[in-house]
Formats: C-alpha cells, structure tokens, sequence
C-alpha cells in the first residue's frame, strides 16, 4: 500500500479547463462546450487530450460545467488518444471564471503534486515531461518560491497576430518574468529590474499557448486571494507583490521544439487551423489521426468522398468524409466536414463548414462559420466573418455580412429572417453583452496577401510623419498609440490627456507643436485599409463620433486663439494627403466651431491668411460656405446684441 | 592608392588617463605596462593580426616623442602614422577623428589604446559586412568566474561599474537603444516605436563598451558637419541609435524643404548618409541580404563577445586585473626571451619563472624571492626582499629588506630599505623611505605630506 | 499495465507451451529431434538457460503457464485492444527503427495465433489476414507492418504444407525448385486439421524472430567482400545496418568513410560521431556538397526504409540526389536491406499520399521565422530511389541485383497474401 501511494504521488497530472467563461465561438459554440469545436473535423479537447497522452502524462483531471459534463464525457470516450489516458472529471456549477476553477480545485484537494495546467483548447505537441522536470529541479535547487512555468509559443508574425499584444519581460539567463503587460503601446519598465539583472529580454513575440506547469502553491495562492480571477490576474498580482507572496513566476518559450496553439477566438481558429493544415502540430495531422489521404498542396481528402470533374479544390482544404461536390464549385483555404453536400457552381473560401452542412447550387461562401446541419439555399450570398449556429436554414437569394444567425430565437433578442434563421443583433444587445463579444467577429483576410496588413500601415504613417523632425515624430506616434487605445479601452479622456503630456515632456515638444501633432493625430486614427472600405459618408459619422469621444481632449488642448490657428493648420495640414478628409474638411471645421472649440474669429483669420499654393486656395474656397454663414452669423449676433441693449 | 582599402584603423591613444591619475602624471596611459607590452601593443597586435598593414595613431602631442621611441621598439609589421593633437585642447574621440577627416577615406574602425582582448576582429568586421552596417560597435559580457577577486592596490573604494543600458535585437543584434542608468529615475520607458521595430529586444546592464567602432564613411562626413558632437561614445552612438528609430524624408522635395528648415540648427543625418546611386544599383541587384533592411539606411549593430576575455585597462581595477590574467589571455605575447629578457641578470633562486616578466637591463639579486609579478627594464632588485604580485614599472629600485605585496610601482621609484608594502600604490620617481610600513595606500610625491 | 508482451515472456511460454504438446501430442522422433534441437539453439539464451535449468520439472512449467495466464487476464486486453494499441503506438512514433517494429509486430502476430480460436487453417489464416487488413489499411505508410504480416502469413501456409506432406511422406527438406512449383500445382484448401501446426509454426516463428534480429550481423558478415582498402566510401544519414556494416569492414581494412548530414534530421552526424569513435576515418559533409566530392568516392552504401517490389527504395530523403551523382560518376550503389524490408508494393505513379511522409514543417524552418505564414513548407521523410540506379542489394541471404527482387519476393510471401482486403475462400 504504501509503495502504491509513493508511485501515485509521483504520478504527473494535467488539469484541462473544459469551459472557457468566455462566449467568443458563439453561436457555433457555447462557452461551457466550447471544447468541443471541432477543428479540422476534430474536437478541440481531443488535441488537447492527444497531446498529453503523447507527451506522456497518463493522469488527467477534466475541468467542466455539470451542464456540458455529458456531452464531454461522450466525447472524449470516442477519442483515440484518450483511450490510454485516465481521466477523471470534475463539474462545478458556481465557477465563474478561471480563477474559480482553481480555487475549486483547491477544495476538492485533488492536486497531489505539480501539475500541467492547460485549457481543452490547446493544440499542438510539446514535450512536457522535460518541461515538469526541469521546473522541479528549478524549486528544488535554485528558486524554492517558483510557483508556475508559463508556456509561451513564439508567433511567426508578430506585428500582426493580434494574440501577441502583450509585453513580456524576461531574465535572460533564468527565464524568469519580470513584468508582463497586456497593452500595445510603451511600457514603462522598473529601472531595478534592468539594473538587478545582467540580461533583460523585452519580447512582443510571445504568444500564450494557455499551457502552464504548476506547483501545488497554486490553487490556494487563488483561494488566498478572491480578486485573481483569470491567469493575467494571477501574474500581474504576483508580480506587484513578489515580496509579499513570495511566489516568483518563470517562462519556457517554445521555438523549434515544438508547437502550441491556442485557440480562444475565430482568429486565433483560422490560425491554428492553417497550422494544423500545415502540418505543424505533427504528428497530429488529419490523415494521421483520422482516415485522410494527403494530396499536394496540403489537401486533405476523407474517405468515401464525391468530387464532380470540373470541380476545382485549392490549396489548404480539408474534405471530411462522405462529402459531396457539384460540378463547377470552387473550394480554397476551406474545412469542409463530413457528410457535406454542396451543389453546383458553389464558391466557398476561407470558411469552415461543420458537418452535414448542405449548400445548394450558385451559393458564395467567404471567411464565414457555418454551423453542424445549417441549410444554405440556392444563391446566396455569406460573406465577411458570418458565423451561423447549428441548424440554420438560410433562404435562397439571401445576402449576409457580419451577422450571427441562431436557428431558433430563445429570448425574443433576434430578429427574424426566416423560419429557421434569426439574426442576432448585436446593436441591440450592447447593453447586455460585453464588448468582447464583438471580438469573436473578426475574420482578417489572409495575411499573406502582401499588399495588406503591416507593411502598408507602416507606409501610410510614415509618409504622413515624413518632414517632421524625429522627436516631434516620435510623439507623434506615441499620441497616436495613446489615442488608438484610449478609443478602444475606452481610457477616460482625463488619463488619455496625462499621457499625451507626459510624452510630451519626454520628448520635449513645445506647446504648439503638441497642439498641432494631437490634432494630426486624431484626424488620422483611421488605418488606410479601414478608410479604403469607408465611403464619404460614414467617414464623417466615424469621424466624428471619435472627435466627440476625445472632446475633452482637445478642449484640453485648444484654448487659446493661437493653438486655434494650429489646430487649423494641422487639419490643413493632414487634408491634404487625405483625399476623404479633404471632402469633409469643412464639416469637421464646422463641427469643431458647433463644440466650441475653435472660436469665429481664428477660422475667419484662417480663411483670410494669403496662401499661395493652389491646395490652400482651394480649401479655402471650400470654406466659403462656412464663412459666410459665420459671416451671417455674426451679424445676426451683433445685431441681437444690438436689439437687446 | 590606398583606395582599394576596405578598412581604415584609427588607435586613440591621445587619452590622459584621467581615471588612473597617479600612474599617468608623468606618463601617457597608452604606456603602462600589461604583461611585458605597454598598453598600445595590444589594440595594434590586434590589427596586425586581422590584417592591416597600417593604422593611424592619435597621440597628445606633448608624449609624441615618448610614445614613437617605445612603440617602434615593439617589433610590430604595422606601419604606423602617429598623429599629434595638442594635448591642452582637451579633445574628445570625436574631435580627434574630425582632425583627421581629411585622410579617411572608406569605412573606419576606430579602437582605443586601453582595449586588450583576444577577440578575432574578423567576427565583428563580419557583422558589419553581413548587415551593410553603418555602425558596429563591440561589447563584451561581463566575466562570470568571480574568481579574479582581489584586493586593488592604493585605498580602498568601491569599484563603480558604468551602468550603461545597451538594447539589442537578439536575432539580429541590431543595436536600438543606448542609455545611461542616470538617465532615469524610477521607471524606463521603452516607447512603442522601439518596440514595434524589434519584438524581441534584450536589455544589458552590465555590458563592457570596447570603445571600438567601425563605421562607415559618412558618419565621418557628418561629424565634420556637426561640430557639437565631441565623443563617439558618449555624443555620436546615442544620436545615431536614437535615429534609427526616426523616419526619414522620402521624396526630394520634401528634403529640400528639411534642408532649408534645419541649415542653421543641425545637418540632416539621413542627406549625408544617402548612399550612391551606384551603391543602390549593386544593392538591388545582389540576391544578398535580407530584404526588410534595404528600406533602412542607418543600422547599428552590437556585436556582443561572450567567450573572449577583453578587458578596457581604463580604471585601477580593470588595469590590475587585466595584469593578473594576460597569462590566459589567447594573446601571443612573445617567446620566451620577450617574457624574462636575456639582457636580465638574474641572480634569484625563488625566482618564479611562469609567471613573471622581466624587462632588459633588470638585476635581481640572490636571495630574493619573487612570484607573480611584472618588472619592467632598469629595474634593481637588492638581496633580501619578497616580490609578490606586484607591477613594478621601468628604472624601479628596491632595496634590501624589503616586502612588497600586491603593489604597483611606477618609474623610477626607489623603495627603501626594510620598507614593507601591501596593496599600494607608488607613483613615478617617489621615494619610499626606509624603514615605513604602507598598507591601501597611495604614495605620492605631491601629496606625500598628506598621505604619510 | 504493459500491453505488449516481453520477448523474456514469449520465450516463457513457448517453453509452456512445447512441454504441454511433448506431453500430449505424440509426435515421430523426426520431429522431436527437430524440436529439442530449436530449443538448444534457441535465439534467447535466457530460455535456453531456463529450459536447461529447470529441466521438464512440471510443477515449474505449471507455476509459468499460470503466471502467463494471470498476466493475460490481467491484461484482459482483447485482440481489439492490442491492434488499437499497437497502431497508436506507430502512429505517435512510439517505436523509432525498423527493426523494433518488425520485432513488436512478430510479438503481436504470435500472440494472436495463439490465442485465436482456430481448427483449421482457413480459419486462422482469414482471421489474420482480417487483423493485418487492419492494421495495415491504418498504417498505410509503415511498409514494414505489411511485410512482417505477410511474412507470417506465409510462415502458417508453408507449415501447413509441409506438416500436410510429411503425413504423406518424410519431409524433403531441400525440395528441389521444380518439386515446389509442382507441389503447389495441386491446390490446398487448408482445410485439412494438422495435430502439431501450432506448434511448427511457432518453431517457424521463432527462426523468422532469430533471422531478424540476426539479420544485421548476417549483412555485416558481408562486409569484407564489398570494402577494400583505402576505398572511399559515401553514405547518407544515419542507418543502423550501415553502421555495423562498415565497423565489421574496419577490423580489417583501412578505408575512408564520408556521410552527408542528411538535412533537416541530420542523423549523419550522429553515425559521424559513432564511426569515429570506432576509429574510422569518417568526414561529415553538407547534403550539397555530395556531389563534388562523388567523383573520388569508390562506393555508395546506403541503408533503407523498405525495399519496393520492383527493386526501387524507399529511403531516406537526399538519397535519390546521392543514387543520381553515382550513377552519372558510375559509382556503385549498394543498398544494405535485411530480407524483411522487402515488401510487396509497387510505387504505381509517384503518388505522394500513398508513398511519403510528411512531417512537420519544424527541421526546415522556425515557427517563428516570420516567412511562415506566407508559403507552404513541405518536409518529405522519404525519397524514391528507381530500380536502374541500384547497383547490389545486400541481404542477410547474400546479394542480390535489383531485377531478381521479384524472386525473392515470391519466394517469402505467399502470392495469395499480396493484397490482404480480399478474403481467401
């Protein structure tokens, strides 16, 4: 008996998480079953699973809402690799967050030793056995306070996957994290820490792969603490008490040695798609694992399938099994599940299609999700990150951007379309739901399309930064990074404005040059592809919701008449290398005087400085309008003035 | 005729020493024996042995004479042209390298006297070549053994690190950041343009600047230009780090325009540093390289020694230490005859051969015993005494009965009869009496009074 | 629990088992002769040493069957399980070499024929064919698993045959090539009951067991005839066969060994670091460079994945590249290729899916090298080396040119098993 307990405790367990607490795969999936998202026809949890079992951890402990916990068990029971494995579940109807789940471990007493931390939706093949070890040898002979290894993948383009917006700092020789920042923008680093350490690693080329290896400090570290309700919680508290908790914190970057993915929202799924289809997470490739046959050009064909002759299959395009194709259909970058049925002169890209998904003739499908069993009829148009539920049936000749259909409407939030399609509206809802539901919606188009992405983006601000001497320019930026964040967080205006300053003192910028770079700024928040897709119109109204929203910002900034006068000559300024803002310049002129920003008189000195350059002239032949109607107005004022005295 | 020429060498050696005052009073630091060599030998073996045939000199013009005599006597291939600079004009690197602009005419690798290290400069000429650099400059990590602890000659100070930030991409090695800890007081802001163009940057603390650099023409051109700038090292590097951060003017225009903004303030680095047309067309039609850098026209790199010892003998502490390890130094320091001369009569039979140097013209009497230690030429060693670890410099007269422990003795002192010495510091021409017993301490004649 | 049962078990129960037949079967003297004369050169010295130790002493070879029985029960894994188990095992590439493979594949094959319910030799030879049906339709790229099961097949057919001809007339055991073409004229149904079948075939067995695992020291008895001194030899990555075959040469010759890397793997560093601690004058050389140097190379030597049924290879990726550079030099390839790498298949077209692995992408390029999100990177583990650029195979039996695999093939496996989906009658 006592020998058997020895041999227990040196058992490794892995705790998968199979409820991710966060509805980003909505409607195609739940939050609570979200694991069961099938990738590449194959359920998230199944990889996971497989991964552990080939990395030899044999003792795994499933993490699930007692709502989910049936299908999951049904699940993992047909897996191939958890046939070995010993699983044990565990549900939990109060969890609310990952930090609850932790803390339920920790009443359960379940954890005997270190353990693999991970989430169901992580995929990939890592030695971990090396990995456990060499934690234990770190908290046995060097830091007896390490607490978790953490898991980081290095992303291959980190400029543009949007999972690597943190900011990890590193202790080159130990590994250990320093300082981790989930922003974009500049961080402010502890001197000491540079100074404490001999080498010091600032790395945004980190992608976490949720894979953690823990000691057994770790759940009542959670239970001792009631605010730490995610892992980002759990760093950054560690971090700032380091003294206090004692508990230090250490990163394995995967590079070479293996791969890991994440998959927490539908970009993060078309990456992890294409890396599978790439064959990265090898040996767990479709045709390893299931029954595929691979032909060139990573086309996975199941078995049993039906292709027509002229029907034309592109590259990265997975065929489940006993899938039909009609002739002339055109299929690329696409997982296409089993049992599938697609009619004739279909064309379907950058989309994943679940099983028993039937597409009737002369549809067009783009980076959409369409869910198990949905019914697309004849000519209809899905385009633009769709995601539909199971079960939909979309009408022919229906044209769909951006939406989320449901098969049935639950509580009376969707609007109707059909009697089995109810689009979820989202404008509606925004009170109820967070903003991060959003975020699921966001399929990019591939980034491999050069022309997008990046590299345009770099071009567009340095043309408009161009012929600014570098400090000035470098505020710039910096404004601009402030601000684009501060929009997107909604960072209260009063922060954003100390910001603004504090760089402005860093880079020692004058009042009106500040005055005139914060304007520039503002006016070209809009990336050059989001302006591409904008018409004149909506332009406007995007504009000056932003406008609005920075409104105390630049009432902060523009006060007296002279920051009056570079405000109007930043916005010349940028008008004319922006062709939309050049159309509605003198809207946002007249807007600025609606808000009482920019006073009568500095826009009627404006208009009447001599310029020479046929650019100003025009503009300010544009302005005419508004001039004279200021003109009017003044009168009209002066004379009321004069009425009432 | 020199055209064809890829490098150009510059040795600084017109520094005074300021960190090391007692020993540089009478003497150029460039001077101060290392292992049998003064300093210089070191930075010009370097070259000699990565292949140059010819290398500038700066010297401060009051040791020129000094500094030729003991310098040809070295046995180098290296032809060397000596060029003075008045020495009361206290003029930095970059004010010496300015004087010179006119006979610089490629790319320039500029090393400075107190650097001694056994690198293969061929690694760091590769970087710059591999990267079509505008700026390498070589740094070295700092030795892990902690096992050259000792005690520094004269009283005891804290020995100050320089706490010089230095980030590097640690791909590409590129260098984009240079800092100084004083520069900060709490908090080091790392703005988002550095780390936008580098995701993987790595900060040091406790890196060693080489103080050498190669740089390309231009950044001559532009110091010729920009007569602010006085030290590569302290002026120069940060300013063209700092600028490869900055976004330049792309369309000539808009050049022109900055051109007229900025004539007064300061010349526009990136007009001066705008390569050929030619150059462009050899670029674009090379397959070499790596495409994302072609856009980039400054790039400094940092070329990071790990493995190699390489010491700057610019403090007391790195000058003794450098002393205590020449031995493991991968230097060819010369054969046997170089380390103990012929012309030496020694009469010792505690004598310790591996490791000592004796210079020409050296007596050392019997009964004395001597270890570890380097004796320059002239030197008398009377009967009775004990020499450890210690540095005595040329024309160094001891007398009888005495004991030296870890002490530097420069030129010409006499130490006196039954005198016992440890961990000092004896500065040129001092003569210790007889009889005194001197621990930490530094003995000179100025401040003599003082100090005893 | 470990599913696969241990050589060290197996050669347990045969002893098991044999005595329980000595004792109920009777048997001529022929054959118990024959018998008694395999357990003395049985390839597991432990066995030999157990039998001779424990002698026939019946309560010991009780106390082992029952031992052997609770470890099946225990292990209570139907044949379901240990197919599933074994094919997983492959899948995640649990097993490295060849020859760890064809030896766990023997084990398993012997377990089943033991354990299935069989009275005539239809029923046992269907029953296994279904399973390698199985498994290899699962494991479509490991060759090696289709030979060994058609091996074994053969093994059952050749033992029936034999056993059904002793009955009628002592054994011939060099039949003459005409009496087997002949002989095989009359069909069998394998229907007949054969008493002691079981047991030939595990004598059978177990001298197919003790061919492969000797199977490299046979070839590298070899050695001397093909290596001369001072010869230049090349080879690529790292093969065990190759290994033995050159430190078998290097007793007595002197000669100069050079092994291209073999990228993205690069195993031939490793056979590098062994030859030379052998104190064989072996140079490593980059892929690329195999060409220059060919025109002063005297052989190739070239280790295997499986050998095709027209004489072409299956090898290591590079390999194709190396056999072209000989062949425009005119150097001698010689293909070192145990007898149970031959396999049955033809490559029909060069189709990938069917004929190539492919791993993942890592041995080429970084994950993070920021290139990869914009091509395709492809990492091939095999390379198809055609019959006409082979010079000599060298088999455990000796040598063979690449026009007489044919033979050899019809020689170890039964026509009727080429293709194992098709049900024999």
């Amino acid at each position: 008996m006592s020998t058997n307990k020895v041999q227990k405790q040196d058992v490794l367990q892995a705790v998968v998480v199979a409820n991710f607490f966060h509805k980003n795969f909505w409607p195609a999936a739940d939050g609570d079953s979200a694991c069961l998202l099938p990738l590449v026809n194959r359920p998230l949890l199944h990889y996971t699973l497989d991964m552990l079992e080939s990395s030899g951890i044999l003792d795994v402990i499933v993490f699930c809402s007692s709502g989910s916990a049936d299908r999951i068990k049904a699940s993992v029971q047909r897996a191939s690799g958890a046939r070995r494995l010993n699983v044990v579940y565990t549900t939990s109807d109060t969890c609310r967050s990952f930090g609850d789940v932790l803390r339920h471990l920790d009443a359960c007493a379940l954890i005997r030793n270190d353990f693999v931390l991970l989430w169901g939706n992580v995929v990939g093949r890592l030695p971990l056995l090396p990995l456990v070890k060499r934690f234990k040898t770190l908290r046995q002979s060097g830091d007896k306070g390490a607490v978790m290894t953490i898991v980081y993948q290095r992303s291959s383009d980190p400029n543009t996957t949007s999972a690597a917006d943190q900011t990890v700092v590193l202790a080159a020789d130990t590994g250990r994290v320093l300082f981790h920042n989930r922003a974009r923008g500049k961080i402010n680093l502890p001197l000491e820490l540079v100074l404490d350490n001999r080498t010091v690693d600032i790395r945004r080329d980190l992608v976490d792969t949720n894979v953690v290896i823990c000691s057994t400090a770790v759940p009542p570290l959670f239970a001792d603490n009631f605010d730490f309700q995610t892992k980002d919680d759990f760093v950054k508290g560690l971090l700032i008490n380091e003294e206090i908790l004692n508990s230090t914190l250490y990163a394995h970057v995967v590079d070479g040695d293996g791969y890991a993915g994440e998959v927490f929202d539908w970009p993060s799924y078309e990456r992890v798609t294409r890396d599978v289809l790439h064959r990265w997470t090898y040996p767990q490739v479709p045709e390893v694992v299931d029954k595929y046959s691979l032909r060139y050009g990573n086309v996975y064909f199941g078995d049993n399938i039906k292709l027509a002759l002229t029907c034309d299959v592109g590259n990265d395009t997975v065929v489940g099994s006993d899938s039909k194709f009609g002739s002339d259909t055109r299929i690329s970058n696409t997982v296409v599940g089993k049992n599938c049925t697609i009619g004739n002169n279909v064309v379907i890209e950058n989309s994943y299609l679940f099983n028993g998904v039937n597409v009737k003739d002369k549809s067009v499908i783009r980076f959409s999700v369409i869910g198990e069993n949905c019914t697309i009829k004849e000519n209809s148009n899905i385009s633009d990150s769709c995601i539909l539920g199971n079960g939909v049936v979309v009408e022919p000749n229906t044209e769909l951007k951006q939406k989320r259909l449901l098969s049935s409407d639950s509580n009376n939030k969707s609007k109707k379309l059909s009697a089995k399609a109810f689009v979820y509206d989202a404008e509606n809802n925004s009170d109820s739901d967070d903003d991060e539901d959003v975020r699921g919606l966001t399929f990019r188009t591939r980034s491999w399309s050069i022309n997008s992405g990046s590299s345009s983006d770099n071009d567009d601000t340095a043309s408009v930064a161009a012929s600014i001497p570098d400090d000035t320019c470098m505020f710039y930026s910096e404004v601009v990074d402030s601000l684009i964040r501060g929009f997107e967080d909604h960072v209260h205006c009063d922060n954003l404005i100390l910001e603004i300053n504090s760089s402005r003192y860093a880079y020692n910028i004058n009042y009106r040059e500040a005055n005139f770079q914060v304007i520039r700024a503002m006016l070209t928040l809009n990336s050059k592809a989001e302006l591409e897709a904008l018409n004149q119109v909506r332009y406007y109204t995007q504009l000056q919701s932003k406008l609005d929203y920075f409104m105390p910002v630049l009432r902060n900034y523009i006060k007296s008449s002279d920051s009056c006068e570079d405000c109007l000559s930043a916005i010349e300024d940028i008008a004319k290398g922006e062709e939309l803002l050049n159309t509605v310049i003198v809207k946002v002129i007249h807007h600025l005087y609606n808000m009482n920003i920019l006073s009568e008189e500095s826009i009627l000195r404006w208009h009447e400085k001599e310029e020479d350059t046929q650019f100003a002239k025009n503009i300010r032949e544009k302005a005419n309008k508004l001039i004279e109607w200021l003109k009017d107005a003044e009168e009209e004022t002066d004379s009321d003035e004069d009425d009432s005295s | 005729m020199q055209n064809w020429l890829e490098f150009q060498a510059v040795v600084m050696a017109a520094g005074k020493g300021s960190r090391i005052p007692e020993m540089t009073a009478t003497k150029p630091k460039c001077l101060l024996p290392v292992g049998n060599k003064p300093m210089i030998y070191y930075p010009l073996k370097l070259l000699e042995n990565a292949g140059f045939r010819d290398t500038k000199i700066i010297v401060a013009d009051n040791f020129l004479v000094d500094i030729q005599e003991e310098v040809d006597q070295l046995g180098l291939e290296i032809n060397l042209s000596f060029v003075p600079i008045q020495s009361d004009k206290d003029w930095g690197t970059a004010d010496s390298l300015r004087h010179i602009s006119d006979n610089i005419l490629t790319d320039v690798i500029v090393l400075s006297c107190d650097l001694i290290t056994d690198i293969d400069l061929h690694q760091v000429l590769n970087i710059y070549r591999n990267n079509n650099a505008s700026l390498v400059s070589l740094y070295f990590s700092p030795s892990q053994d902690e096992q050259c602890v000792f005690t520094v000659p004269g009283p005891k100070s804290k020995n100050k690190f320089e706490k010089d930030i230095i980030g590097y991409d640690s791909k590409t090695s590129r260098l984009l950041l240079m800092a100084s800890a004083s520069d900060y007081e709490e908090t080091m802001p790392i703005s988002s343009a550095l780390l936008n163009k580098c995701s993987n940057l790595t900060l040091c603390s406790k890196l060693l600047d080489s103080h050498m650099y190669i740089m390309k023409r231009w950044l001559v051109n532009y110091l010729v230009k920009d007569v602010d700038i006085s030290t590569l090292k302290g002026e120069l590097l940060p300013f063209v780090v700092k600028k490869q951060l900055s976004r330049h003017c792309k369309n000539i225009a808009l050049n022109e325009k900055c051109i007229e903004d900025e004539e007064d303030e300061k010349p526009d680095i990136f007009n001066i540093s705008k390569e050929s047309d030619i150059e462009t067309n050899i670029r674009s039609m090379s397959c070499f390289g790596n495409t994302y850098n072609f856009e980039e026209i400054i790039k400094c790199y940092a070329f990071v020694a790990d493995s190699n010892i390489g010491i700057r003998a610019n403090t007391l502490y790195d000058y003794c230490r450098i002393n205590k390890i020449i031995h493991k130094l991968n230097i060819n320091l010369g054969d046997e005859k170089d380390k103990i001369s012929p012309e030496a009569e020694i009469l010792s039979n505690q004598f310790d051969k591996e490791t000592c140097f004796v210079g020409p013209n050296t007596k050392i009497m019997e009964k004395t015993s001597i270890k570890s230690s380097t004796i320059g030429s002239r030197c008398t060693i009377n009967p009775k005494t004990r020499i450890t670890d210690c540095i005595l410099m040329n024309g160094v007269t001891i007398e009888e009965r005495c004991v030296l422990h870890n002490c530097i003795v420069c030129h010409d002192a006499v130490i006196s009869a039954g005198c016992e010495l440890k961990d000092c510091l004896i500065s040129g021409n001092f003569k210790v009496p007889s009889g005194g017993k001197h621990y930490n301490e530094v003995l000179t004649a100025m401040e003599r009074l003082m100090e005893i | 629990m470990c599913s696969i049962i241990s050589i060290y078990e197996f050669t347990k129960l045969r002893v098991v088992l044999i005595k329980n037949q000595l004792n109920c079967v009777s048997c001529t003297p022929n054959s118990f002769f024959r018998r008694a004369f395999d357990f003395v050169y049985t390839p597991y010295s432990i066995s030999n040493k157990r039998h001779t130790d424990s002698g026939a002493s019946k309560p010991e070879a009780r106390k082992s069957r029952s031992l052997f029985k609770k470890m099946l029960d225990i292990d209570g894994k139907t044949h379901e399980m240990l197919i599933n188990n074994y094919i997983s095992n492959l899948k995640i590439k649990k097993w490295e070499s060849n020859y760890v493979i064809a030896e766990k594949t023997v084990q398993l094959f012997r377990h089943f024929i033991d354990t299935i319910n069989w009275s005539t030799t239809i029923e046992l030879l269907n029953q296994l064919r279904e399973y390698g049906f199985q498994i290899t339709s699962a494991l479509p790229l490991q060759f090696i698993v289709g030979n060994i099961i058609r091996r074994i097949l053969n093994i059952v057919r050749e033992e029936y045959t034999a056993a059904r001809k002793s009955s009628e007339e002592e054994i011939d055991v060099q039949d003459s090539l005409h009496k087997i073409v002949t002989s095989e004229d009359d069909v069998d149904d394998y229907n007949s009951i054969v008493p002691e079948l079981k047991l030939s075939i595990f004598e059978h067995l177990d001298e197919f067991q003790m061919e492969i695992e000797s199977s490299n020291e046979d070839i590298s008895k070899q050695a001397l005839e093909h290596i001369h001194s001072n010869e230049i030899i090349l080879t690529v990555g790292k093969s065990s066969e190759v290994e033995m075959f050159l430190k078998e040469a290097a007793k007595d010759r002197i000669f100069e060994v050079f092994i291209t890397e073999c990228s993205p793997l690069n195993h031939g560093r490793q056979l590098a670091l062994n030859l030379s601690k052998h104190k064989i004058q072996s140079t490593l050389i980059p892929d690329s460079t195999m060409f220059g140097i060919m025109s002063r190379v005297n052989k190739v030597i070239i280790g295997v994945d499986s050998v095709m049924a027209n004489g072409g290879l299956r090898t290591f990726n590079g390999c194709h590249a190396v056999a072209l550079a000989a062949a425009h030099y005119s150097v001698p390839v010689i293909v070192l290729a145990p007898m149970y790498k031959l396999s049955s298949r033809y490559l029909c077209s060069y189709n990938q899916d069917a004929f190539n692995e492919f791993v993942s992408p890592a041995g080429v390029l970084n994950y993070s090298d920021s290139v990869v999100s914009k091509v395709d990177v492809y990492n091939p583990t095999y390379d198809y080396v055609p019959p006409e650029n082979v010079t000599l195979f060298i088999s455990n039996n000796g040598g063979h040119s690449p026009s007489y695999v044919y033979r050899l093939l019809s020689e170890i496996y039964h026509p009727l098993d080429y293709d194992l989906s098709v049900q024999n009658k």
